[in-house]
């Protein structure tokens, strides 16, 4: 086989949180934990910064064409969308990893570890969200899944955390499987592992496909902590460090949801899906909207209840990803990438700061939700974020949340299942409940004790801030949106 | 002028932001100066339309029309405006506002700058959803004026404040949900039926070419989805549970606010929305609401008599008199629309009174509890003349406000051909009135009148020339609602939001002849309003 003739700058925003990677990891050895704690976290940030620049200066024109890599034996798409999937992975990972310091102090986790494999996972998944041939997803999933699971349990001295990364391990592991075992099943049948390409036609005739597909999804389905795979997310977040919490929250899933979307809009353009996949999906989305919202209602729990939140809107995210899939849609599938990709977003601000707060503020507020009484007294900046990201998360104007839901629901609205957006949008209304619960808490309640004196850092606040006024900024000109991707 | 709805909509905003920006000087004083200055400033603003001439000529003017963003082909525009419907609610909101500040001068005493920051922004979530005309930024003023009320009871309301806001909330929610659903919808038939954008002006336009079709289910289904939104923050029976705790533990500038402007949101959707939208299903509908608007009426007064803390027998009044409203909207005649508008403004100034009176009391005794009181009227003279003509005002008597809307409902109830048994509905509402009469006057009599009986009572002091402004404001627009009401109901049925209802409903002005007494004296009222107080005063 001939070496495929690599062009190296359009590598560059891949290239980038790899060598950042590998080179924390080097530099932690070399140096004292001292000098690692400082500048491992700044190279980090500074990483996912130069990748996100360098993604939009390499791909600023895949809108009219979408760039395949290696051009020889195209395992790598970045379309617009795709793009703008890894621009949000970077975007999330670049805040959070600006928590991270906070987040993970006096927590016995060596910094250059963290760090380096938090930057891999990111490579991870900006690959998984590019890839468009089974093997190599597989392999992305695993760069990221690996990483994570060494994430979720870095902090040794905890039980819980160990706890949660074994359980993510072994259930990711079967999911994986999953994955694979369709995979095999798709190549049994199609005689190619590629689900999307230029050069062939994918046809769907029998029972085997559907079977292979099925398995795919479920290996999806359960990185994208969908109902009925979900039952791993809440402990797994509860146990683990809050900001690798966040990272699963919302960069592995808006890879999934990319890879989803645009092997959905491959399989429609070849009319290769029935009424059935489609119903599939709409029950996946509605089981993850009712069982996320109703079962939120009752956590006691900050992490355990952002993790039922997360679930809830993968489901209202699978609604618009079900308008890709609609077989009596027409017109071109892009309004719905858009809404997609406007609410991926959207998402991923509204947890960044969410569980940003919990992990800037530390402690106890990483545990009891009723810790939150009275916040709006002691932090009222970390109150005001997180009372801006949970409404954001309800759905309310004028934020970037509104929009996001509004956008998917509109496109969702013109399928013939616009009764499961009538659901999806009732059920949304219990998750007001539950998230105004907890600024009822903060700014209505009397503290209970004393408040533990926990000392703001500038990048706590600048992180959350950007984070804050992106919300609000993006829900009240929406229109920056556009500029921007 | 040019932009005059603009600034209306972000004055208060600014102001909001203003005083957030100055927070940390906790110069309380300043806080209250500006928000007062803002409100002060917006209502003299909204006043100035009213000596244009165009202004007039039942269009939508003084606004702007701005592409906000685009939805693929679509784009979502900011596009503000007023008709005269819309300038008598802003004015209504605006005036409502300064009496707010003004009735939280010295009862707000924590978290100042929270405070007015949250009742700014709900003015201008308010004029906002009075003076949207795109159908989008509607919705996303409908749904701003949640936050802020969400705060403002559940912060600065009284003890059970987290149960009576959560549950606002949470029903507000409930209803615009599923108006969001509905509003996808209609944007999707829209573009299908190719409209560029969803402006008012418009969908109304698809709505009469007949552009946009739609089965009599989806027709259905779509008018129960804004109404039901609508009906809830009306509040219509049985929705308007929420409203009882809400008022209760709502401080007062919120009670005053809620009662006299976000209630009138409802009605000011079912006029605006539902009814030049969707009119074969509001008329099918029509029977079902006109009773469960005969019910509220009676329900509500019923309970209202049954109440020993002040503010909650407002609070059921307002179920009563918003009764009221719907009744008159779905009557479908020209006087039972604009007595349903002039209820709405005299309901704002009426029970605004009330709650504001409440208050007043409550700043200087600390309870709600008729029990708690009586034989004010010899301690607090001058409060007590002001609140009794309030009172009265509410109750419906001829020559103040109350009397004039009711009567105008009723009298369109009775001729209403659009209505079975509408000679039903109207002597079952006309019973409202006399029960409205029976428990604001028990309240007069246990907190005004007979001998004081508890020590503290005897010292209460009088109003303090802030109160006095406030109580005599309102006291002044019942007398002339009461005794002019000309202006108002011409304005009124001069809107663009008449015009479609008229012409989407095809309500033809009615032809009266000289011998027909009872058509007489509402043809009288429909075009020359101040001639119907002195026909029943005389008799």
């Amino acid at each position: 086989m001939q070496m495929p003739h690599i062009i190296w700058p359009q590598w560059l925003p891949f290239l980038i949180p790899l060598i950042g990677g590998i080179g924390v990891l080097l530099f932690d050895v070399f140096s004292n934990p001292e000098s690692s704690r400082k500048a491992c976290p700044a190279g980090a940030v500074a990483t996912c910064l130069l990748a996100l620049i360098a993604l939009y200066k390499v791909f600023a024109d895949v809108a009219a064409a979408p760039a395949y890599l290696p051009a020889e034996y195209p395992v790598f798409m970045i379309s617009q969308f795709s793009r703008d999937c890894i621009g949000i992975i970077l975007l999330g990972a670049a805040l959070l990893l600006t928590l991270s310091p906070r987040g993970i102090a006096g927590k016995n986790i060596r910094a250059g570890e963290y760090y380096g494999l938090f930057l891999l996972s990111v490579l991870g998944m900006m690959l998984m969200a590019a890839s468009v041939e089974l093997l190599t997803l597989f392999i992305c999933l695993e760069l990221a899944s690996l990483s994570i699971y060494v994430l979720i349990g870095i902090e040794k001295s905890n039980a819980n955390s160990g706890e949660a990364a074994l359980k993510y391990f072994v259930l990711g592991s079967f999911a994986s499987a999953f994955l694979i075992f369709g995979a095999a099943f798709f190549y049994g049948h199609a005689r190619t592992t590629f689900l999307i390409s230029e050069s062939h036609q994918l046809v769907i005739q029998g029972i085997a496909p559907y079977i292979a597909l099925g398995l795919i999804l479920v290996g999806l389905a359960f990185k994208l902590a969908l109902a009925p795979f979900h039952l791993y997310a809440p402990e797994v977040y509860d146990g683990a460090p809050t900001p690798v919490s966040a990272l699963l929250a919302t960069g592995i899933k808006v890879a999934g949801f990319c890879v989803l979307a645009q092997a959905l809009v491959e399989l429609r353009r070849w009319d290769a899906l029935d009424q059935g996949a489609t119903w599939a999906l709409v029950l996946l989305a509605l089981a993850s909207v009712i069982i996320g919202n109703c079962v939120a209602l009752v956590q006691r729990r900050i992490k355990r209840l952002l993790a039922y939140s997360s679930i809830a809107h993968s489901g209202y995210l699978l609604l618009g990803i079900v308008v890709l899939s609609d077989v009596a849609q027409v017109g071109t599938p892009q309004l719905a990438l858009t809404a997609i990709s406007v609410y991926l977003l959207a998402y991923t601000l509204m947890n960044v700061v969410s569980f940003g707060v919990a992990s800037s503020l530390g402690g106890r507020f990483e545990e009891e939700l009723s810790n939150y009484a009275g916040l709006a007294k002691s932090h009222p900046f970390m109150a005001a974020a997180l009372t801006v990201s949970l409404i954001s998360l309800t759905g309310l104007p004028p934020t970037v949340g509104f929009i996001g839901k509004f956008y998917v629901f509109a496109e969702a609205a013109k399928t013939s299942y616009i009764f499961a957006v009538a659901v999806a949008v009732v059920f949304s209304v219990l998750s007001a409940f539950y998230y105004l619960n907890i600024v009822m808490k903060m700014y209505m309640q009397e503290q209970e004790e004393g408040a533990p004196g926990v000392e703001r850092t500038l990048a706590c606040d600048v992180a959350l801030g950007v984070s804050m006024a992106l919300i609000l900024l993006l829900g009240i000109a929406p229109g920056l949106l556009f500029w921007m991707m | 002028m040019e932009h005059l709805t603009t600034i209306l909509i972000f004055l208060p905003a600014a102001a909001a932001l203003l005083i957030l920006l100055l927070a940390k000087t906790k110069n309380d004083a300043l806080t209250k100066g500006i928000a007062l200055a803002a409100t002060a400033l917006s209502t003299l603003l909204s006043l100035a339309p009213l000596y244009s001439r165009e202004f007039f000529s039942g269009a939508i003017s003084l606004g702007d029309s701005v592409e906000w963003f685009s939805l693929g082909p679509i784009t979502l525009t900011y596009t503000v405006g007023m008709d005269s419907l819309s300038l008598l609610m802003v004015i209504l909101t605006n005036g409502l506002m300064v009496i707010a500040v003004l009735a939280s001068w010295t009862a707000i005493t924590k978290r100042l700058t929270e405070y007015y920051f949250f009742l700014l922004l709900l003015h201008t979530g308010m004029v906002g959803t009075f003076c949207a005309f795109d159908i989008f930024l509607f919705y996303v003023f409908w749904e701003l004026m949640l936050i802020p009320m969400f705060f403002l009871i559940g912060v600065w309301g009284s003890t059970n404040r987290l149960y009576a806001t959560i549950k606002f909330v949470l029903y507000t929610l409930a209803g615009s949900v599923l108006m969001l659903v509905a509003v996808l919808f209609l944007c999707f038939k829209a573009q299908a039926a190719g409209a560029a954008n969803f402006t008012y002006q418009e969908l109304i336009q698809l709505f009469s070419t007949g552009a946009i079709q739609l089965t009599a289910g989806q027709e259905s289904l779509m008018f129960l989805a804004f109404f039901v939104a609508f009906a809830i923050k009306v509040p219509l029976f049985p929705f308007h549970t929420w409203l009882p705790d809400a008022h209760t533990e709502a401080p007062t500038a919120g009670s005053i606010i809620l009662a006299g402007v976000l209630l009138k949101t409802g009605a000011y959707g079912i006029l605006r929305f539902c009814l030049p939208f969707f009119p074969h299903a509001a008329v099918a509908w029509a029977p079902v609401i006109c009773w469960l608007s005969v019910i509220a009426i009676i329900y509500g007064a019923a309970t209202a008599i049954a109440q020993q803390d002040m503010k909650r027998l407002v609070a059921y009044s307002s179920v009563s008199h918003m009764g009221f409203v719907t009744l008159g909207i779905f009557a479908f005649t020209l006087e039972g629309l604009s007595g349903s508008v002039l209820q709405m403004i005299g309901h704002g100034i009426s029970t605004g009174g009330l709650f504001l009176g409440v208050g007043i009391l409550y700043e200087r005794r600390h309870t709600r509890l008729m029990a708690d009181y009586g034989g004010v009227a010899g301690v607090m003279k001058v409060f007590c003349v002001l609140m009794v003509i309030i009172v009265l005002a509410s109750a419906g008597l001829p020559g103040l406000n109350g009397f004039v809307g009711e009567f105008l409902i009723l009298a369109g109830t009775f001729l209403s051909d659009k209505l079975p048994n509408a000679w039903l509905f109207t002597a079952l509402a006309a019973t409202g009135v006399v029960l409205g009469a029976v428990y604001l006057l028990i309240m007069v009599q246990r907190v005004f009148f007979g001998p004081v009986t508890i020590e503290e009572n005897k010292s209460l002091p009088d109003l303090n020339p802030r109160e006095l402004f406030c109580m005599c404001a309102l006291v002044a627009m019942a007398f002339w609602i009461g005794l002019y009401p000309k202006p108002f109901l011409s304005m009124i049925e001069r809107s663009y939001a008449m015009k479609n209802i008229e012409s989407r409903l095809g309500i033809e002005p009615r032809e009266y002849t000289a011998v027909d007494y009872t058509s007489a004296a509402v043809s009288h009222a429909a075009d020359a309003g101040e001639e119907t107080l002195h026909a029943p005063d005389g008799h």
